[in-house]
């Protein structure tokens, strides 16, 4: 059958394979809203997102009553951050999947992005409803509530994803953050730790730690670590000011200078890129 | 076909085999962290040694949330809307401008009055008639009389901040209010009239002038001039909103500014004592770099005897000039941690206060910022620099999406252990637009101090706990506070964008005691700006500096207020005054205003007067 072969090939990662008999099977038949559906799948994993959305809109119009197809609309535009396109899609699709945990989690980030927060939260909670170890629930719900400065919920959030999705690095940088603010800087370090286990070329896990071993005056490995960062990130700010003030822990005013002149230098090649633009010409 | 599109959709198997590809797509992007960055969790670090160095001292264990705050600026007879463009707020000049509030006693009868400065609009500005500002006499029976008319407070335009100071050494303190396009300078003639002495003075300044403070930079006795100046933009020339990337918050369409606008520089101005004054900008190495000031605080941040000078600039590092001793400071805010955030970040600095929170003898600072950031709490190392503490001390979640103008230092509740009050207003009206959690009008924030606690003073925001006055929503921009009944307990004067000042005053209050000290310096200058206050009763030590200025464009009475506890009696008060003498009074009953005259000693005592007025 051409829906199997087609879906064999994208599960197969035969993307181009997939794509060729895709096409050939909406020639032949174009009114398929399910060949249509696989189309835009096999456009959406080649790349093609502007076909993937014809064809996805195509096979809507001929038959709404298939959810899957908002769905895989609010990918698609979810990949070029089309936020407020990817909701309407996924507010289609839970009205006629209103369970899918997952579509709740997905328009939780589109709403998010698009500045509606609280809705946003909503959609996280929702999804966990549905799914209490849904991956990446936890953290996004964790997410949304740290941008309203409730760390406490926040951080209950993090330690859920970490339990759920134990593999994933982000979470335990979030949760460190937040033991670090606390005080708690041994659990922060801990957490921090595990991150860069997970994600050692990640610049911000390195800068994570850095901060949990100033926190615990452990300034010489303090320093090795945000030179990790800045040998990861050039040209960061943050490594440079943080470094500044463990040099002027250390009684290293030369060389606390030194980085004290980069952030300022950072900022001000900032600030001259950005000069003018607000003004009428 | 028929045929053919049945067995398709009966191939529930391969719709679903579709869907778990699409899935691994899902995750992919949900793993993307979203495009509003919590940065909340990310501070806090370099702290443990500035906490451990604090002594554990004792507090009166009294609820928090005894002290009542009512609105009462009607009823006082405050009756003043401030004007400051439209509700759209287009342009930057609609959103930041105006908004200074001056308690300060312009008549000597012992009671502070009150001074509102008014904005403007495009278009009263464009045909020079912009509203006035008013000047409130205090009536001493919890009322206020409006004596603008007749008072020579004259000059009208786009009015932005205020400042208090006695620049003549006559005893009658005089008015600067800052203005875009041109400051001015009140002298008072000590009849209840002022007279515009501007050009005569030389302190027109230039630019868009904001925040200012008098301090006595050289310790020569006479009050020289801090002016911060904001941008160095024609308000005529403006971009519209949208219109740049950085005329937008978080996507949304929004003001241009300050960012991609040219800053405009701070003027120092030095006092010749004859009435007279020099800008001294240049010489002594103010603002080079032109960054965007708004707050102004002077205070002896190193103990060296000389006033430094802290500016919360928008957008760009804010300075915290060292004075060197010979006429010239240095920006030493990078190096003494308190240019950034934690992290190096350029903030958004609005107002601003110099104070020892934690009483320890070093005066600390407190700073104001936009939403998605934290406020600043600086606290003084005693080495030269400083530790952001907000976070520590929890000031870092509660203050995380409001946008903090006024910031001051002050001891709400009497209990010894200064508090903050933060005056909040957002500064896009398009934010309500979105459900964001953050609103254009905001209530201010309450940070009750709770002591030490193992080392680090704690603050609690209790302001929904706090009575009606902290429940208000509304834009605010000014803050200044002053016990304007001379009861012993302060109250708060908040301005509003386009709309009416709050007065905020106790509707019910605890039984502390306190004392309030009015300087009056004979070889310093006469206000003892820059005086530094050592007050001791029982088991607490407390300090402070008198100061002019600071908080976001204006300035709280210049009498210092301590809030003494259970305690009923001062064991000693030492004031340190700019010209290197010490007056040491000892055995003292609280619950009085005392008059500290230089070399003299307690040279007038008033009790409070009984109950509220």
């Amino acid at each position: 059958m051409l829906v199997d072969k087609i879906s064999q090939e994208i599960a197969a990662g035969r993307t181009e394979g997939a794509l060729n008999t895709a096409r050939r099977a909406v020639d032949r038949y174009p009114k398929s809203a399910l060949l249509l559906q696989l189309l835009g799948v096999a456009e959406f994993k080649a790349g093609l997102n502007d076909a993937a959305r014809q064809s996805l809109r195509r096979a809507v119009e001929l038959d709404p009553s298939i959810p899957e197809n908002y769905f895989n609309l609010a990918l698609v535009d979810l990949s070029e951050k089309r936020y407020a396109s990817a909701a309407s899609s996924l507010e289609a699709f839970l009205r006629l999947k209103p369970h899918s945990a997952q579509a709740h989690l997905l328009l939780g980030r589109a709403y998010q992005n698009l500045n509606r927060t609280q809705p946003a939260i909503e959609q996280f909670r929702q999804a966990i409803v549905l799914s209490s170890h849904l991956p990446l629930a936890h953290y996004h719900l964790g997410f949304a509530y740290q941008s309203q400065g409730n760390l406490d919920a926040a951080f209950k959030e993090f330690e859920k994803e970490i339990k759920a999705n134990p593999e994933f690095s982000d979470a335990y940088l979030l949760a460190g953050n937040i033991q670090l603010e606390r005080g708690n800087t041994e659990a922060a370090e801990g957490l921090f730790r595990q991150a860069v286990r997970l994600k050692p070329d990640s610049f911000e896990v390195h800068y994570g730690l850095a901060r949990a071993l100033l926190a615990r005056d452990e300034l010489a490995e303090a320093e090795l670590e945000l030179h990790r960062v800045l040998a990861l990130s050039p040209g960061n700010v943050e490594a440079h000011y943080i470094l500044a003030r463990t040099y002027q822990r250390m009684g290293k005013a030369a060389a606390a200078a030194q980085q004290f002149r980069a952030v300022a230098e950072l900022h001000e090649r900032q600030r001259g890129e950005q000069s003018g633009i607000a003004a009428r010409h | 076909m028929a045929t053919y599109s049945s067995s398709l959709q009966a191939s529930l198997g391969s719709k679903k085999a579709c869907l778990v590809v699409l899935l691994a797509a899902a995750c992919l992007l949900l793993s993307e962290p979203g495009t509003t960055s919590p940065r909340v969790g990310r501070a806090a670090s370099l702290t443990a040694r500035a906490g451990a160095q604090r002594p554990a001292r004792g507090r009166a264990s009294v609820p928090a949330n005894l002290d009542q705050f009512i609105e009462v600026a009607e009823r006082a007879g405050i009756h003043f809307s401030l004007t400051s463009g439209g509700p759209e707020k287009r342009y930057i000049i609609e959103a930041k401008g105006g908004g200074g509030a001056a308690w300060f006693d312009y008549n000597n009868d012992g009671f502070p009055d009150l001074f509102l400065v008014n904005g403007s609009t495009f278009e009263a500005w464009r045909q020079g008639t912009s509203p006035p500002s008013h000047l409130y006499r205090n009536n001493g029976d919890g009322t206020f009389t409006d004596v603008s008319k007749g008072s020579g407070l004259n000059h009208t335009g786009w009015g932005m901040g205020v400042c208090v100071g006695d620049y003549d050494n006559d005893g009658y303190d005089d008015l600067y209010v800052t203005y875009y396009g041109g400051n001015v300078l009140y002298h008072n003639n000590g009849n209840g009239t002022f007279t515009d002495v501007t050009d005569k003075a030389g302190v027109r300044g230039h630019g868009w002038g904001m925040g200012c403070a008098f301090g006595d930079t050289d310790n020569d006795g006479y009050l020289d001039l801090y002016v911060a100046n904001y941008l160095d933009v024609d308000i005529n020339h403006l971009g519209e909103p949208g219109s740049a990337p950085n005329c937008t918050y978080r996507g949304i369409a929004t003001f241009c500014g300050p960012r991609g606008l040219p800053g405009g520089r701070d003027i120092l101005f030095h006092n010749n004592r004859n009435g007279t004054f020099t800008d001294v900008t240049e010489r002594a190495g103010i603002d080079p770099h032109a960054y965007s000031g708004l707050g102004v605080v002077m205070g002896d941040y190193d103990g060296d005897g000389r006033l430094d000078i802290y500016v919360a600039n928008d957008s760009t590092p804010s300075s915290l000039y060292h004075n060197n001793g010979d006429g010239t400071f240095t920006d030493v805010g990078p190096q003494a941690g308190v240019a950034y955030s934690d992290e190096g970040q350029e903030q958004a600095g609005m107002g601003t206060d110099f104070a020892d929170y934690d009483n320890d003898g070093w005066g600390d600072l407190v700073k104001g910022n936009f939403s998605d950031d934290t406020k600043n709490l600086y606290h003084n190392n005693r080495d030269g620099t400083f530790t952001d503490v907000t976070y520590q001390a929890g000031l870092g979640g509660a203050g995380w999406l409001f946008t903090t103008f006024g910031a001051k230092f002050l001891d709400y509740d009497n209990d010894g252990w200064k508090d903050i009050f933060l005056a909040d207003g957002q500064t896009f009206p398009q934010m309500d637009r979105y459900p964001t959690g953050i609103t254009y009008a905001e209530r201010n924030l309450l940070f009750h101090n709770l002591g030490t606690q193992r080392g680090q003073v704690k603050f609690e925001e209790v302001g929904l706990r706090s009575g009606p006055g902290l429940a208000i929503k509304k834009v605010s921009r000014g803050l200044a506070v002053a016990d304007y009944d001379n009861d012993g307990d302060l109250e708060i004067i908040v301005t509003n964008m386009n709309d009416s000042p709050d007065l905020l005053r106790h509707a019910r209050k605890n039984l502390h005691h306190s004392i309030i000290i009015k300087t009056v310096g004979t070889r310093s200058n006469r206000d003892g700006l820059g005086a530094e206050i050592k007050v001791v009763a029982d088991s607490l030590t407390q300090y402070d500096t008198v100061r002019s200025g600071g908080s976001y464009l204006s300035s709280s009475d210049l009498r210092l207020h301590f809030g003494l506890g259970a305690t009923a009696r001062v064991d000693r008060i030492e004031v340190h005054w700019p010209s290197g003498v010490t007056d040491v009074v000892k055995d003292l009953p609280a619950d009085h205003i005392l008059t500290v005259t230089e070399g003299q000693g307690v040279t007038a005592s008033k009790a409070f007067h009984k109950g509220t007025l």
